[in-house]
């Protein structure tokens, strides 16, 4: 079980002046159960890929295949044009329902009057049950952390983060396998980042969701994630571990990216003659490395 | 969706018509449109085509871009087309039942369809090939003398350069919001008249919290940069007249001068009948 992208290019205003390609000829997996992160500069194709992967943009070349299931393809052997349309439409509710994406500063798609009713559109567009609905707002509202009280205030009286867990709730109600965050942290103070990423993460190695997380945030990407992927000029520039990934600072450099700054500093006393033997990626790791040092 | 209104748009290349005055397109349009309605006959409307023809021509814009945003306004230009073929009464042509199509009907349809048609183009024409900031300020330069009469011709102004500023912020905003709620599962194109338009209430909603917050956080911006109003403001770029302006000018009232004069002239259909006749 996977997320395959094949071959997939993709140009924006196609026959304009300001006609531009955001994505060639990527080919990707993602498997099942993957912690992912997505680093790329400003324009360099991110948020038009992961717009793919729940068919929100259908690509201008190549194949998007979720779970075995081309998910532009026509379907074969219906003839009748509105019996097609209503099987397209069936399986794109299906790839979204599995495909969950939190775009980047979701609260402001809140638009109900209370934070239960707000959680409740997804599941409800689902065509689900009403226990069956208010089960699952219970159970999305849990995973963000937010307490039963929350329930009927307005979205609009809460603070920043707290819009921000009732989107994500939002988009987790709908139980996806596959869970895409756009920048979940951006504007969040560094508590309320940590809180979210870690929630996350808990996700992840609990529920066992598979998680794509876009970030500008090399230290975070460093922190959590198990892929990287980094992309540049609308093409996948480095794909593996982020102690694979940061090795290649230059490479990096190039496509307007950096290194998070312990294994800027540990790259440095490799230049410096000390031995650090390989990419440091957290405090902790670091800690050791100087206390083994200055032991001598 | 949204992205096939070319009405309104800027086309951004470079070009002569594109680099001419602002104030020059403008007056140049609004004659246009006073010469198009004088248009009696199909002489008249082919002047008045060839003539555009050449504008866009020298404008570099591709006629098959501006065809596309004459789309969106099909329906409207349907309607005419067959409000008029049957409502005008006169000389029958065609009879069934109650409905009759007259040789005045469809004569009068055609021509509606050709004016709309070609005061479409000749507007977007204009829009086109301006900027919004250098519309809104040959607006402002040229309804300056109704400032003595007390009209706040300044304040008009910057409300329609925000709101023209404004509008590709908000249709990203929107497309943006339908996204999202596309994400969450949300359908806007099956069901009914209702359906539909309850389906919008999750865009509504979002677009206008928006919309609010970013007039207020433009407000603060502009107060933070001392903006207060007309007085004493002195302008970045002054319009100037340049000789294209002038020659532009000149072609624009040779150009209303033979869509006015082709009315007067017999059109071609007469001069067919009358050559007929000598045969």
């Amino acid at each position: 079980m996977s997320i395959e992208i094949k071959d997939v290019t993709y140009i924006y205003d196609q026959g304009t002046p300001s006609e531009s390609t955001a994505l060639s000829h990527v080919n990707l997996t993602i498997q099942k159960g993957e912690f992912v992160g997505i680093i790329g500069h400003t324009g360099s194709g991110k948020s038009t890929l992961i717009q793919h992967l729940n068919g929100l943009i259908r690509p201008t070349g190549g194949q998007v295949i979720c779970d075995g299931e081309d998910i532009f393809a026509a379907p074969t052997g219906v003839k009748k044009k509105k019996e097609l349309r209503a099987l397209q439409a069936a399986k794109m509710k299906r790839v979204r329902q599995k495909v969950g994406l939190v775009f980047q500063y979701p609260e402001h798609q809140l638009f109900e009057m209370t934070v239960a009713g707000d959680i409740a559109f997804g599941p409800k567009n689902l065509g689900l049950g009403e226990e069956e609905i208010e089960r699952r707002v219970d159970q999305a509202m849990a995973m963000v952390g937010l307490s039963d009280e929350y329930k009927e205030k307005s979205p609009f009286e809460l603070s920043g983060g707290q819009k921000r867990r009732v989107a994500i709730a939002g988009v987790l109600a709908m139980q996806p396998e596959y869970l895409i965050l756009d920048e979940p942290t951006a504007g969040l103070d560094p508590r309320g980042r940590d809180e979210i990423l870690t929630q996350v993460q808990q996700l992840q190695k609990q529920q066992g969701i598979t998680v794509i997380l876009v970030s500008h945030s090399m230290e975070d990407v460093a922190k959590y994630v198990d892929r990287i992927i980094a992309m540049g000029e609308g093409r996948v520039q480095l794909d593996g571990t982020p102690r694979e990934v940061f090795a290649h600072a230059e490479r990096l450099k190039a496509i307007g990216l950096d290194i998070p700054q312990v294994t800027q500093l540990g790259n440095l006393l490799a230049e410096q003659g000390f031995s650090v033997p390989e990419t440091i990626l957290s405090l902790d790791e670091m800690q050791e490395k100087l206390l083994h040092i200055l032991k001598g | 969706m949204l992205r096939d209104i070319t009405i309104g748009q800027y086309y951004d290349v470079n070009s002569p018509v594109h680099r001419l005055d602002p104030r020059t397109k403008i007056v140049g349009t609004v004659l246009y449109i006073i010469g198009l309605f004088c248009v009696k006959n199909i002489l008249g409307f082919l002047v008045a085509g060839l003539g555009l023809l050449a504008i866009v021509r020298v404008a570099k814009i591709p006629l098959a871009f501006i065809l596309r945003g004459l789309k969106t306004v099909m329906v409207l230009l349907l309607f005419t087309v067959i409000l008029n073929i049957f409502l005008v009464k006169g000389d029958p042509l065609w009879q069934w039942g109650f409905l009759t199509i007259s040789r005045q009907g469809v004569y009068t349809a055609v021509f509606m369809a050709l004016r709309l048609v070609l005061l479409i183009i000749g507007c977007s024409m204009m829009t086109l090939t301006t900027t919004p900031i250098e519309l809104t300020d040959g607006i402002e330069r040229l309804l300056r003398p109704l400032k003595r009469i007390n009209v706040p011709v300044h304040d008009i102004a910057m409300i329609m350069s925000i709101a023209l500023r404004f509008i590709p912020i908000l249709l990203e905003e929107t497309d943006k919001i339908m996204k999202a709620q596309t994400a969450r599962g949300a359908d806007f194109e099956s069901g009914g008249l209702v359906a539909k338009a309850k389906s919008l209430i999750p865009v509504l909603v979002p677009l206008f919290i928006s919309a609010f917050r970013r007039a207020d956080e433009l407000a603060t911006a502009m107060e933070a940069r001392c903006y207060r109003g007309d007085e004493g403001r002195t302008r970045m770029k002054e319009l100037k007249y340049t000789a294209a302006d002038h020659v532009a000018r000149g072609l624009m009232v040779l150009f209303v001068a033979a869509l006015i004069a082709a009315r007067y002239l017999p059109s071609v259909t007469a001069i067919g009948a009358f050559l007929l006749s000598w045969w």
